[in-house]
């Protein structure tokens, strides 16, 4: 069976980015996944991530890319990412009522995943959806990941917190770089 | 303004709306219809959505890896992406 990792947005956006400090073993990495070496699930957020990344990048960048408008920079990442062979994306799930004092709220199932790993961690917002998605894709591909890939500081500073609470090893690509995982 | 639509509804369908009207969940089989979809459209955001993301999908160009490479070299120079993706999580 294929190992089975977990992308954040940033190892993805690494692969694109010459000047980012991991980005030959971002692109091996995409590469081993596009080849089918590897398996690999990312969050749907990922997706709004991606736009919204290039499109702050693209702000700061204004006047020297006339040649492309704003919407298409981003939309073309985004098409990328979507086309991404073996990359799984993880859905937010049906949803799961909840009701407190007669009051009935409805959360999809990603956000309760989130929900319940943010009153244990001290991670970001946003960070626990990813690690949420991680939790849920063990579940969905009965299979456990094997790391959870990341360039996020805030992530790597919790990363044994996290490894107890979801049972995932969070790393870097260059942590993980000389997994044999194809053999 | 109020639009009156015809619409048809099989037997076991109408039966149960009846039912329920009956039991006083609601005052009429109008106000039940109304009830009900007013409900599953709240439910189903998606119904109407979605067609900002479909254009934009529709309207990016479609690019290899390398000239993303290259437009990734020029968008992100001085940038540091990991950071990037992390100011917008906080």
């Amino acid at each position: 069976m294929r190992a089975l990792v977990y992308l954040d947005t940033n190892i993805i956006l690494a692969r694109y980015a010459p000047d980012e400090p991991q980005h030959r073993e971002a692109k091996n990495l995409l590469v081993k996944i596009e080849e089918g070496k590897l398996a690999a699930v990312t969050s749907i957020l990922t997706l709004i991530e991606v736009v919204s990344t290039t499109s702050r990048a693209y702000e700061r960048f204004k006047g020297k890319a006339e040649f492309m408008k704003r919407e298409e920079v981003a939309g073309a990442f985004l098409r990328r990412v979507i086309s991404i062979r073996n990359l799984g994306l993880i859905p937010t799930g049906g949803e799961i009522s909840i009701e407190v004092e007669e009051q009935r709220v409805k959360l999809p199932a990603l956000f309760a995943v989130a929900l319940e790993i943010g009153s244990k961690t001290g991670v970001k917002t946003l960070d626990n959806i990813h690690l949420a998605s991680a939790s849920i894709a063990s579940r969905i591909y009965g299979q456990k990941i094997a790391y959870f890939l990341t360039l996020d500081e805030d992530i790597l500073k919790h990363r044994e917190e996290i490894k107890n609470l979801i049972e995932i090893k969070v790393a870097t690509p260059v942590e993980i770089s000389e997994v044999p995982f194809d053999s | 303004m109020e639009e009156v639509i015809t619409s048809r509804f099989s037997e076991e369908l109408v039966r149960k709306v009846d039912q329920a009207v009956s039991r006083g969940h609601f005052r009429s089989r109008s106000d039940a219809l109304r009830v009900m979809v007013e409900e599953y459209l709240k439910e189903h955001p998606e119904l109407f959505l979605g067609e900002g993301t479909r254009e934009l999908l529709e309207k990016a160009p479609t690019m290899l890896d390398d000239e993303l490479e290259a437009l990734g070299s020029r968008l992100f120079r001085g940038l540091n992406v990991a950071k990037l993706v992390a100011e917008g999580r906080l």
